[in-house]
């Protein structure tokens, strides 16, 4: 089983998107610490892949990128959060059976031979859940009041708890990785789907080439996106395309065991030299 | 049968409203702080030393700090500080345990904490009731790690702390200098 890499790129976005560039705006995290990637919390991130035992088990590293917005709703809120109120009302609704016990039997059994009450489902919602007056869905987002409510008024206020119209940037998005290490062929990325919450549906992996060894740079490409006014005063989506420069060290430098004042030959610690 | 009557009783009434809510039209500003957990490194090593990266989105008001353990984030009176978690790896758990403030700033900030509706996600929220002192509020993060018994804290304290004064240093008269013209500008 190769070494699982995720690297957590975070973006302010707003920050970003008014001075069109990601530098001061970004930060990568990934979770090699303890294999030797460096600058973590910083813009460059180097992150350390080690190959020492590719030759014995064949399953590659894998790299994961995870584009983040700080600010936006954390990433582990299941995508009913976002629903509307008639829509929660319709989620809490009673199913057909329990309404119309005449034609549809009331106690049933799954398929595994738990009873199941179809009264007072337990997947469903008792009642129809009241939004948090608490609540804060974005940091400094702009309520926006909506075309024709603008138009009248003429203007907008800053967020609010409680609101429910807030203005947020989404997570932004990764639309390309190249660079070295892609024309090396030391990582071959691409897109792919889940449909873990998680990742929200798509994500970006590399897996590595553990027969190179050295220090590569690649490029991602992030789309950021954002809403502003057009000339009429309408609310529109747009987005700006921002990229960002990051780096892999790969190396068979782990001379890491139950013996550490014992130093093998074989196992060397200079890898990270060779391509820097 | 009691538990449908409990439910029709807290359908009929509101909920109860924790005690320090910003009244609605008092928030001049949210600002959200991001803990990102390396929890398996912290488990690993038993410290959150190297395993606790800081964000806020104030960064243009100057909070400093960003990706380190130890973040400096600008509020003002007025202003709501929110702190949420993630995880590095997507399955390793890490929940905001507490906001360690010491009780001397109790006049500055009020604390809550609660859940975002129907998830177990949760976050803290700080409501600025004053203008924080020169030095800031300094606050320490504890966090629930995996399945470990006992709450992981910060090794250093962060901080809330007020917009930093703007000091234009006074530019000194040189009266004797004469000023360059063009071609002196072109020669340089």
């Amino acid at each position: 089983m190769g070494q699982q890499l995720g690297i957590v790129v975070l973006i302010d976005i707003p920050a970003a998107v008014e001075s069109n560039s990601l530098a001061g705006n970004i930060w990568l995290v990934d979770n090699g610490g303890w294999d030797g990637s460096t600058g973590e919390g910083s813009p460059d991130l180097v992150c350390a892949i080690d190959v020492t035992d590719a030759q014995l088990d064949p399953g590659n590293a894998v790299l994961n990128w995870i584009p983040i917005g700080i600010g936006t709703i954390p990433i582990n809120i299941p995508q009913t959060f976002f629903l509307y109120d008639d829509d929660r009302r319709a989620l809490a609704q009673r199913p057909l059976p329990a309404l119309h016990q005449g034609i549809f039997p009331v106690r049933i059994r799954n398929l595994v031979g738990d009873e199941v009450n179809i009264k007072h489902p337990g997947h469903l919602l008792k009642e129809a859940p009241r939004a948090d007056p608490q609540m804060l869905l974005s940091a400094q987002g702009f309520v926006d009041p909506g075309t024709a409510r603008f138009k009248r008024t003429g203007e907008s206020r800053v967020a609010q708890p409680g609101d429910q119209d807030l203005v947020y940037y989404p997570d932004p998005a990764i639309l390309r990785i190249h660079g070295e290490a892609l024309d090396a062929g030391v990582i071959y990325p691409a897109q792919y789907g889940s449909p873990e919450m998680f990742s929200r549906g798509l994500y970006w992996s590399a897996s590595v080439n553990p027969n190179l060894l050295g220090l590569y740079r690649y490029t991602i490409e992030i789309a950021l996106y954002y809403s502003r006014r057009d000339a009429d005063g309408r609310v529109v989506d747009d987005w700006v395309i921002l990229s960002h420069d990051a780096w892999i060290k790969i190396s068979t430098g782990a001379p890491r065991n139950g013996f550490p004042a014992v130093t093998l030959d074989l196992v060397s610690n200079d890898a990270g030299a060779q391509g820097a | 049968m009691a538990r449908a009557a409990r439910s029709a009783e807290t359908a009929a009434k509101p909920a109860p409203k924790p005690m320090p809510a910003p009244k609605p039209g008092s928030v001049r500003q949210a600002t959200n702080v991001m803990a990102l957990v390396d929890v398996v490194g912290a488990l690993g090593s038993g410290t959150l030393a190297r395993s606790l990266f800081l964000f806020d989105n104030n960064r243009g008001a100057g909070s400093t700090g960003h990706g380190t353990g130890s973040l400096s984030t600008v509020a003002q009176q007025d202003d709501v500080v929110v702190w949420t978690t993630m995880a590095l790896e997507c399955e390793a758990f890490a929940r905001l345990q507490l906001v360690e403030i010491d009780s001397a700033y109790a006049e500055y900030v009020a604390l809550d904490a609660g859940a975002f509706s129907e998830t177990p996600e949760v976050y803290w929220l700080a409501t600025i009731l004053k203008p924080l002192p020169v030095d800031g509020v300094p606050y320490r993060l504890s966090y629930r790690l995996g399945s470990a018994d006992v709450p992981y804290r910060a090794v250093v304290e962060s901080r809330l702390v007020p917009p930093p004064v703007a000091v234009a240093p006074p530019i000194p008269a040189q009266p004797d200098e004469p000023a360059l013209d063009p071609s002196q500008e072109d020669a340089k």
